[in-house]
């Protein structure tokens, strides 16, 4: 797999931008809440992340909610998600026999 | 505007130390949080009343403040009014009052309007501004073609592109244009769910398209060309013969467009319906019971 280096964030950038450790990154690794990537020998994420880490630090620093806490929450709203989209998606097939 | 109960909101008594308001603010705000309620406007609007309890009665000064005037706010501006007579006749006699005219008028503007932004003791939190949600009502038709519409949402005129194909129920996101955020926080966004009315005879299912045809006994029995509406015109369709009652024939790329795939289309279906003659003259009768007994 070829990986475009500019699809990637390095950990260092995203520790400074938002103020936090790079232990609080890692660690976040470390429950598999996000993946890191090593590009050109640096520690990144994926762009598309980032939305998610953003999430995780406010729910860790704003809302003193630990990594067990996060992995819960991030699942449960996976799911959550899923469940809103299969009700859509129901709803879609059921207007297809409502006017018949 | 009514009294707020900040207290309540919090769901603490007037003699809580600041620690139980900490205490009681993270718990609500890990409740209520948009983060953890996404797409849910009462828990948007529980969580702005804990935030904005949590400014007042975190700091003090505002506290102490609210907790003087909080229940009587109504009477503010005669409050106001004696204070200012009274500065005025403070100033007159060469002495300054404890509350200056600014602080007060800055204690209901941080209580029933904006924030405080200046003063505030102990630690200012940020968060990001709340998503906000709207419904965009298009007909199908609408949304056979991508197109461009504009849209005024918090008095803040926006131009949307609307891709062909966006299914109902489909939520699209357009970043920073949600509340602002709260103490330096990043704006919040948009959620725009579309709400697709359909007044056609098509019946959509996803990028495929259904629809019910009529067809005369005898082209259902002998074959025949016959010419039908599809969503973007009409096209000619041979019957093959002794075409069944509720048959289904696939025009493949008649149906919807594909979200965005430009120039891929689902399919059309075809039921055929098929309709008996009615009011048969004596000539039909005995021409379909020689007919019968031919079987």
């Amino acid at each position: 797999m070829i990986m475009k280096t500019e699809n990637f964030i390095s950990i260092q950038h995203i520790c400074t931008y938002y103020n936090v450790p790079e232990s609080f990154i890692i660690t976040l690794h470390d429950y598999e809440l996000i993946e890191i990537f090593s590009v050109q020998n640096a520690p990144c994420v994926d762009k598309t992340q980032i939305r998610n880490i953003e999430k995780m630090i406010r729910l860790h620093y704003e809302l003193d909610i630990n990594f067990e806490g996060m992995d819960v929450i991030f699942n449960l709203l996976k799911k959550v998600e899923l469940m809103n989209e299969d009700i859509i998606e129901l709803h879609n097939r059921l207007r297809r026999f409502e006017l018949d | 505007m009514s009294f707020i109960d900040y207290y309540k909101i919090l769901g603490i008594t007037k003699t809580a130390s600041e620690a139980d308001i900490k205490k009681a603010y993270r718990k609500l705000a890990r409740k209520y949080h948009p983060d953890l309620n996404p797409n849910d406007k009462v828990a948007e609007k529980k969580f702005k009343e804990i935030n904005e309890a949590n400014e007042v009665l975190s700091n003090p000064e505002n506290r102490k403040k609210y907790d003087q005037y909080g229940a009587h706010w109504q009477h503010a501006e005669e409050y106001e009014k004696a204070k200012q007579q009274e500065q005025y006749q403070r100033r007159y006699q060469g002495t300054s009052g404890p509350y200056a005219e600014e602080d007060f008028s800055d204690f209901f503007e941080s209580m029933f309007g904006g924030r405080s932004s200046s003063g505030a003791r102990g630690r200012q939190v940020k968060f990001r501004g709340q998503d906000f949600n709207a419904e965009l009502q298009l007909d199908l038709k609408d949304v056979y073609t991508t197109h461009k519409r504009a849209l005024t949402v918090n008095n803040k005129n926006i131009r949307i592109t609307i891709p062909a194909g966006v299914e109902n129920g489909q939520i699209i996101k357009i970043k920073g244009h949600g509340g602002k955020g709260v103490n330096g926080g990043p704006n919040g966004d948009l959620y725009i769910q579309f709400s697709i009315i359909n007044h056609s005879k098509f019946k959509r299912d996803k990028d495929n398209l259904h629809v019910t045809v009529d067809l005369d006994l005898y082209k259902a029995l002998l074959g025949g060309e016959i010419t039908i509406d599809t969503f973007n015109g009409k096209v000619k369709l041979n019957i093959k013969p002794e075409t069944q009652n509720r048959a289904k024939v696939k025009l493949k790329s008649k149906g919807f467009p594909v979200y965005k795939k430009e120039g891929v289309f689902g399919d059309l279906y075809i039921t055929y319906q098929i309709k008996m003659p009615v009011n048969l003259t004596n000539k039909e009768k005995e021409l379909f019971s020689e007919l019968a007994k031919l079987r």
